[in-house]
């Protein structure tokens, strides 16, 4: 198996900046446990959705994995090297590599630089051929991601294009340097519903003609069911199941899992709804629940589950739950 | 549904809203017609920019500036929205109609804890209610909505994103409105917190009999909780009609088209498909059916003349397809 990402007990924990009063009175540091010790392996090719709500840690993951975020403790591995390793010069190399797309195609776009520019930068940055060649690199980009013909987009400003058109100059930026692998942190959700599937497709056809590794951020499960191989849930900084995306979500084992299948829309009336919605809000990742994470709303919890840890295990081939009462 | 005798509760005619820049006049609304009968719960959907939310501010006739309402008419049981004094719509801002915002962050005071804008908002149309009678009151509606008494006295800042959208929802329902109009409620939110708030909005809905139009570009809700639904396109109605039968059989292209592009996460291997193109720049409407350049079925018709939203069986659909005129 050729592993492309090797994360192992990853943690990162933010120091909570207090005031000067309680840094007088009190000696104790607080911190918030975005990511607390998680595990995962992506094989070259694979499509990996990390899903959670807001807090759970995922852009937290997402960074860490990039190297935009030092981890506390912890090791990943890309491509045989150790992440945390590099420096200076090799960093740069790294990201060549490894390319991200973020959520708000407008915040990501620079509003003076025109889109054809935005692009070119990433390959002169990395100092990628001569200027002649950089140019024709970001025309054929722009085309293949659909923004065709080039002349039409190159000289424009992110303001002048559709939320959807600005989202393919940001993927066409990203892609511009062959990266392997790919993060993409929420690329559809500041996309109009219409043209999220087109965005979609647009990313799936282009995995297969770069032969990329594309690790999905999102909190939508339904379009993690749609492009996702495989599937981690994530609460409170833990990964709380994962398998392949067919066991995840037609066999969800996890209560948590249970839970956000179950609260999801679904676009037909007809449908039947069997809602199990746990009570309140994800807690706070500051002082999070002893025992397992989930136990406050769970509604099967036991007195074990407030006590001990439960640990992902196997339960099936390649499904992992961490749950001392999974579901069957 | 049946519209017999009985006088719809909101009434909105041929209403056109039209935004003045320096760049040229937008029409946002363009003589969209539409009823809320008494009791039920009207979906109303469109993407971003489509003038869904426009539409639900007219209601109460707070188009921002620099948007205004050109013509047509806007009645609430009676009451000419449209041309009514400043004092009489105040009346009907928070009174007779209740608002949910998008954003609870925004819409609450931050240096104003809970039950102050419950006082304020009370109090303003009933200035005879004591304070304390008015937070006496405010409990009571939180205490439907699972808030506790004590958090009258919280911030808004001390509350999770979820419990400020209940807050909004207290807020709206404060005063027993006729109508609620909530636009883009959950949008904001966690999917298990979403659940929790539709499925209160339900609740509420059949125990107040509440009269709910609900905004949102999210189809997935509007299956669960409308009665009947409005799709909007680019300032117009396209299609409007009961729930169950819109869903089952979508007549316009646009809404058909719109209705397979939602991933459904019950189906297996699902096809989702798009509509290509982008929503017309609204300052250069293309002339005929705006949805044209997007639309598979677009004919010579379509390009040249504007089609009229026409009853079919249940139906209600602007579409040259079902005219046979």
């Amino acid at each position: 198996m050729s592993s492309i990402l090797e994360v192992t007990n990853l943690k990162k924990y933010f120091p909570v900046e207090k005031s000067f009063l309680d840094k007088l009175f009190t000696s104790q540091k607080s911190y918030v446990h975005a990511v607390d010790d998680i595990s995962f392996s992506m094989n070259r090719g694979d499509i990996l959705g990390i899903v959670g709500e807001s807090g759970s840690g995922k852009s937290t993951t997402a960074r860490l994995c990039l190297k935009l975020v030092e981890p506390s403790s912890g090791s990943i591995v890309f491509d045989g090297m150790d992440v945390a390793k590099l420096g200076g010069e090799e960093i740069r190399r790294f990201r060549r590599n490894m390319q991200l797309i973020f959520q708000d195609p407008t915040a990501s776009l620079s509003p003076r630089i025109k889109v054809g520019d935005a692009i070119r930068h990433a390959l002169s940055f990395q100092g990628v051929s001569t200027p002649s060649e950089q140019t024709e690199r970001t025309r054929a980009i722009l085309e293949r991601v659909g923004l065709k013909p080039w002349s039409n987009f190159y000289n424009r400003y992110p303001h002048q294009l559709s939320g959807g058109q600005r989202q393919r100059v940001v993927i066409a930026r990203a892609l511009v340097l062959n990266p392997k692998f790919v993060v993409a942190d929420e690329p559809i959700a500041m996309v109009d519903v219409s043209v999220r599937a087109q965005i979609l497709e647009l990313m799936l056809e282009l995995k297969k003609e770069f032969d990329l590794t594309y690790l999905f951020i999102t909190h939508d499960l339904a379009m993690a069911n749609y492009v996702c191989r495989s599937i981690a849930i994530m609460y409170l900084g833990k990964i709380l199941e994962t398998g392949p995306k067919e066991e995840v979500f037609s066999r969800p084992l996890h209560p948590y899992t249970l839970a956000l299948l179950s609260s999801i829309p679904v676009p037909d009336p007809k449908a039947k709804l069997e809602r199990i919605i746990p009570k309140g809000e994800i807690p706070s990742p500051i002082n999070p629940p002893k025992g397992c994470r989930f136990h406050p709303r769970c509604p099967y919890a036991q007195a074990v589950c407030s006590e001990r840890e439960p640990q992902l295990e196997e339960t099936e081939p390649s499904h992992m739950v961490a749950c001392f009462f999974p579901r069957t | 549904m049946n519209s017999g005798e009985s006088l719809p509760l909101l009434d909105i005619e041929s209403l056109v809203v039209e935004y003045h820049t320096l760049r040229a006049v937008v029409k946002a609304v363009d003589r969209v017609s539409l009823s809320v009968e008494k009791g039920e719960t009207l979906g109303l959907v469109g993407e971003s920019g489509c003038g869904k939310s426009t539409l639900g501010l007219s209601a109460v006739r707070l188009v921002p500036s620099p948007g205004r309402i050109t013509s047509g008419s806007v009645t609430l049981d009676k009451t000419d929205i449209v041309n009514c004094s400043e004092g009489e719509i105040r009346r009907v801002r928070g009174k007779r109609v209740g608002y949910i915002f998008q954003d609870p962050m925004t819409s609450l005071n931050p240096v104003k804890n809970v039950g102050a804008h419950f006082v304020e908002m009370i109090r303003t149309h009933d200035p005879q209610i004591s304070r304390e009678d008015a937070l006496r009151r405010a409990q009571d509606v939180l205490a439907h909505l699972g808030i506790l008494p004590d958090r009258l006295l919280d911030f808004p800042h001390q509350f999770s994103g979820g419990m400020r959208q209940r807050v909004m929802i207290g807020l709206a329902l404060a005063l027993n409105p006729e109508l609620i109009i909530a636009d883009e409620p959950t949008t904001s939110l966690d999917v298990i917190v979403e659940a929790q708030i539709i499925e209160l909005l339900k609740e509420l809905k059949e125990r107040l009999k509440l009269t709910l139009v609900l905004i949102t570009h999210n189809i997935g809700i509007v299956a669960e909780t409308a009665d009947r639904v409005a799709v909007m396109y680019a300032g117009r109605l396209s299609e409007l009609g009961e729930t169950d039968g819109l869903f089952a059989k979508p007549m316009h292209p646009y809404t058909q088209a719109l209705l397979k592009s939602v991933p459904n996460i019950t189906k297996k291997d699902q096809v989702l498909s798009w509509i290509p193109g982008t929503p017309p720049d609204l300052a250069e409407p293309p002339p005929g059916c705006l949805f044209h350049p997007r639309c598979p079925c677009a004919f010579d018709r379509c390009r040249n003349e504007e089609p009229q939203l026409l009853k079919h069986d249940d139906t209600e659909v602007a579409c040259h397809l079902y005219d046979r005129r």
